[in-house]
């Protein structure tokens, strides 16, 4: 077993390691950089190394060689990527092999392989998983683009080979597109990815993103975990992730489930892993990517089937053999997580940036908080914004929506905006309740990207108004009236709040 | 408390953004009129320091996130409402001055948050139209595309692609 482990990651996700990795008795480390010295990660793990001194050009949980300076230096025994950073980087996996850590994920040579899409694809189409129809391998240029474009039908996408996260894609709907989008999409990922190779796809409007979780160790065994709907997304970004999907009867996510099995075993992959998929409004699925590492979204499968994620992958990352076959696997009633990010949803989903001043947190049976942050915490422009995930557990999907709603109106953050008005929005929608939604969901049904209560508007404005009238009560009376003892306490208590 | 003569039945009106108008009559700091209908109105401050509104009965979580002058920006559940707060006369001045003043000349984009200018998609002397995209600013890894609001030329671009701003920098001026 592994005795010690390096987290190379911040927030709500070294916490999560954290917890699991103690309660298993392995010590952990985190790292302490400048940009955060107090942040509350920090007070999780057992032991904290400060990040060195550097000229700050590569953030610090990019910086491969002294993240692995920090283990070696530190006698750490493994690393812990999280989510992000480097999670999926071969370079990093390789770079720990090479100096002798345990790297918990899969290896450097599957990495690599799921992170070239072309190489993925081949592996699909060896494993008979479906795809969209399009190239196996890259496209050489221009002439060529078109032919395979015009050979598949309108529309078509071009995607960079070691693209992700929505970037270096390229959509046509006609034949005078290709040629401009293909030098661009080129371009872009020479710059974005130092890699120029693109494909074509077959172009599928609004699908739905569905993915199974997976598990794999060194032996060949191989399990999957049920799936999780993910299609709640703005620009590629989730949004809201329940568990199982309202898209799949047995029958179709039987046959997800073993294509993703299937794929799995071909590519003899080792740890957690996702198989993202898209599904058609026929309900045809096709393979998409694999993601080597642990998801944002994995407490919903965890809620629904009463495993542990982080367990399960620091007992791979240790040699050891699954403690679970397929058919312990069970997956009851239904989870939903949603992302607490600070934006300002009404400023189309800006940063919201400052200090969380006050807190209040939800707690009941049934729900779980992951978080990174407490009150005093300041939400700063260098990392990204999700600051707390709720995740539900009801009986049925119905039982779900209304716990997470319930909860979410006793979830109160003081300080920055957050994305909470954002998910009561969807919770209320009906076309999100009859569970019959894609990719396209926010922008063709949520008429409202925010929830507003009955009469919330003139509650908003008598306050507004109480406010400006005990401000300027005073300014209008006798001046010598206004020593302390003579102001009303609640008054009192605001200016001093707002010393 | 002597005070509360100072404020009897004083008037007050909340203007939205939208130029939705509220009006309330202030009997006293806890009872409130508006559109002839009392309302009880009652302030609570909790234990861990949440402010609460209690509203005839109905109790709604609040927060005040910026005061400019008597511009209010409020939370209410988390959601944002602004409210520029007049009496009877300060509106009716507003009105009137709105009436004579001529429209303002241009307009000023500045920048919403902190953070990483990633490109600027306009060029000085371009045209654009409310709703164009003006410049790509990166901020907790998000980039964000700030737009123009107004129909006008770019007349002044003080920003270059890579540049790290403060919030409330000027980045770009719009001649209408």
């Amino acid at each position: 077993m592994i005795k010690s482990i390096l987290i190379a990651n911040r927030g709500e996700i070294a916490i999560r390691i954290a917890r699991t990795a103690h309660r298993m008795g392995i010590k952990t480390f985190g790292i302490r950089t400048k940009k955060e010295p107090n942040a509350v990660y920090l007070q999780k793990v057992d032991k904290i190394v400060d990040f060195p001194e550097t000229d700050g050009s590569i953030p610090e949980f990019l910086d491969i060689a002294n993240l692995v300076k920090l283990a070696v230096d530190n006698n750490i025994e493994s690393m812990h990527p999280g989510y992000g950073y480097l999670s999926e980087n071969a370079e990093f996996a390789k770079a720990c092999r090479n100096a002798g850590i345990i790297f918990i994920g899969p290896s450097p040579e599957i990495i690599k392989a799921m992170g070239d899409k072309i190489i993925a694809k081949e592996i699909a189409h060896r494993s008979n998983v479906p795809m969209l129809s399009g190239t196996l391998g890259g496209i050489p240029n221009a002439d060529a683009a078109v032919v395979e474009a015009n050979r598949l039908g309108y529309p078509i996408i071009i995607k960079a080979a070691s693209g992700g996260g929505g970037r270096g894609m390229r959509i046509c709907r006609q034949e005078s597109e290709v040629r401009p989008n293909f030098e661009l999409a080129t371009a872009e990922a020479r710059t974005a990815f130092n890699d120029p190779t693109v494909f074509i796809e077959k172009y599928l409007e609004n699908p739905k993103h569905v993915e199974f979780q997976i598990v794999a160790d060194k032996y060949g065994n191989v399990v999957h975990l049920g799936e999780r709907e993910c299609s709640i997304q703005r620009k590629h970004q989730k949004l809201m992730e329940e568990a199982p999907s309202p898209a799949l009867d047995d029958e179709l996510r039987s046959r997800m489930a073993d294509a993703a099995v299937r794929l799995a075993k071909e590519a003899k992959y080792e740890s957690l892993g996702t198989v993202e998929f898209l599904l058609d409004a026929n309900k045809n699925f096709y393979f998409m990517e694999m993601n080597t590492r642990i998801q944002v979204e994995h407490p919903v499968t965890e809620m629904i089937t009463g495993l542990n994620l982080v367990e399960l992958q620091l007992l791979i990352a240790s040699g050891e053999e699954l403690p679970i076959t397929q058919n312990d696997v069970h997956l009851d009633g239904w989870a939903i997580e949603c992302r607490i990010n600070a934006e300002d949803v009404q400023s189309g989903f800006t940063p919201s940036i400052g200090m969380i001043k006050n807190l209040r947190l939800p707690s009941d049976n049934n729900i779980r908080i992951d978080s990174g942050v407490r009150i005093g915490t300041e939400i700063t422009p260098f990392f990204d914004s999700m600051i707390a995930k709720l995740i539900v557990h009801g009986k049925d999907r119905n039982d779900a929506i209304q716990l997470a709603l319930h909860s979410l109106e006793h979830f109160h953050v003081m300080g920055v905006k957050t994305t909470i008005p954002f998910c009561k929005a969807v919770l209320h929608n009906d076309v999100f309740r009859n569970g019959d939604f894609n990719t396209s969901f926010i922008e063709k049904d949520l008429k409202s990207l925010i929830y507003k209560e009955v009469h919330e508007e003139l509650i908003a404005a008598l306050f507004a108004v109480s406010n400006y009238n005990i401000e300027n009560e005073y300014n209008t009376g006798d001046e010598t009236e206004t020593s302390e003892a003579s102001v009303d306490p609640w008054v009192l208590q605001k200016r001093i709040r707002h010393l | 408390m002597t005070l509360d003569k100072n404020i009897l039945n004083r008037s007050l009106i909340a203007v939205g953004k939208d130029n939705s108008t509220y009006e309330f009559q202030i009997n006293n700091r806890y009872e409130y009129s508006t559109k002839g209908q009392k309302l009880k109105v009652e302030f609570i401050e909790e234990a861990d320091g949440f402010l609460l509104i209690s509203c005839e009965g109905v109790r709604y979580p609040v927060e005040i996130a910026s005061v400019r002058q008597n511009e209010y920006e409020v939370l209410v559940n988390g959601v944002s409402y602004t409210f520029s707060i007049e009496t009877p006369f300060s509106l009716k001045r507003r009105q009137i001055l709105a009436a004579q003043k001529p429209v303002n000349e241009s307009e000023e984009i500045h920048a919403p948050m902190p953070g990483k200018i990633v490109n600027v998609l306009v060029a000085a002397g371009q045209e654009v139209q409310p709703g164009d995209a003006i410049l790509v600013l990166e901020a907790m890894k998000m980039q964000n595309t700030l737009t123009a609001t107004s129909k006008g030329t770019i007349s002044k671009i003080d920003v270059k692609i890579g540049q790290t701003v403060s919030k409330d920098d000027l980045l770009v001026e719009i001649k209408r």
